[in-house]
């Protein structure tokens, strides 16, 4: 990007922080706030946001990766995934080759799944504060062999096909919308598997670094990657991560998964915004 | 020698972010692993 003055690496710098501060408040990625503000607020075409979202993601999943240091046991679960993950990213990332239709299909799928998890999110902090938490382990007994056995995480046995199915629209998520699939993996793991949350974010860290990885390679190799905006980006969601996760633990509480639904609703609302403004 | 100039901007895409990861682990470590400072003492010797 050699056009890119320092205006612009400043700007983008100041806007990878505030996405920083809020996904550090919340203890989440924030990719799926990164693409919408950068396209809507900055004009950055979606596939270069997207580009940009998947690589920089790679730095605090390098961190965070370091810090927990996964054994193992912890790694069988996310190879498994990986199966189908791998071939999700691949026509995810391919859905961005050059039509012009495939931006505005990235926006509604932007949209469809913000709207989606802000009800699900908002729903299960409510039934939550009113003592009925939602049950969890709904795909746990599909009985469609083979089967694996993942003792380490308090699950007698998971269905192979299930798991790859499910890494495979995962991944798919990922490579189309450059988010790194924590905020659909997390809750879906716990939900849909009944792994425990400890267990689902360890897991989640390996399956985000993984995906991280091929999703830059496939983005790279269409020319979606500019390593100015990655840089400014990282830079600033470094600091601005850093600072939202002190505030964060101070806020602590019932109220943060609100909040986030909240959160989810006003980025649905960004999408929805672009997608139906009038054009000039 | 379009594909090998691709597959080392894949390298160079990957190697960035994931040096930076590293970096900034590194930092996070020895932040938290270092030790009080004078200030500290002298505040802990007043709680004394």
């Amino acid at each position: 990007m050699p056009e890119t003055t320092v205006v612009e690496f400043l700007v983008t710098t100041l806007t990878g922080g505030a996405v920083g501060l809020v996904a550090g408040v919340f203890g989440v990625g924030g990719g799926f706030l990164l693409v919408p503000v950068l396209h809507v607020l900055l004009g950055v075409p979606v596939s270069t946001a997207v580009g940009a979202g998947t690589c920089q993601a790679l730095g605090p999943s390098t961190t965070a990766l370091l810090y927990r240091r996964p054994d193992r046991e912890t790694l069988r679960l996310p190879f498994v995934l990986f199966g189908g993950l791998f071939v999700g990213v691949l026509f995810g990332g391919a859905a961005h080759a050059g039509t012009e239709s495939a931006e505005h299909v990235v926006l509604v799928v932007y949209l469809v799944l913000l709207l989606v998890l802000a009800v699900f999110v908002i729903l299960e902090s409510w039934l939550s504060s009113r003592g009925r938490p939602l049950p969890r382990g709904w795909l746990r007994f599909v009985p469609i062999p083979p089967y694996g056995r993942f003792p380490d995480i308090a699950q007698p046995r998971l269905s192979l096909p299930v798991l790859v199915w499910f890494g495979l629209g995962v991944g798919y998520l990922s490579g189309l919308l450059g988010i790194s699939g924590g905020l659909v993996l997390l809750p879906a793991m716990v939900y849909l598997f009944g792994v425990p949350a400890q267990d689902s974010v360890r897991c989640s860290l390996v399956v985000v670094w993984l995906v991280s990885v091929q999703a830059t390679a496939v983005h790279a190799w269409n020319g979606n990657v500019d390593l100015w905006l990655v840089s400014a980006l990282m830079l600033g969601g470094t600091v601005g991560a850093r600072l939202g996760s002190a505030v964060g633990s101070r806020l602590g509480g019932t109220g943060l998964r609100l909040r986030f639904g909240i959160l989810l609703l006003a980025a649905a609302g960004l999408v929805a915004f672009q997608l139906f403004r009038p054009t000039t | 020698m379009d594909v090998l100039w691709k597959l080392l901007w894949i390298v160079v895409c990957i190697t960035v972010p994931v040096v930076w990861g590293v970096i900034v682990h590194a930092v996070f470590e020895r932040l938290r692993s270092r030790p009080r400072d004078d200030e500290d003492s002298v505040l802990s010797d007043f709680q004394i």
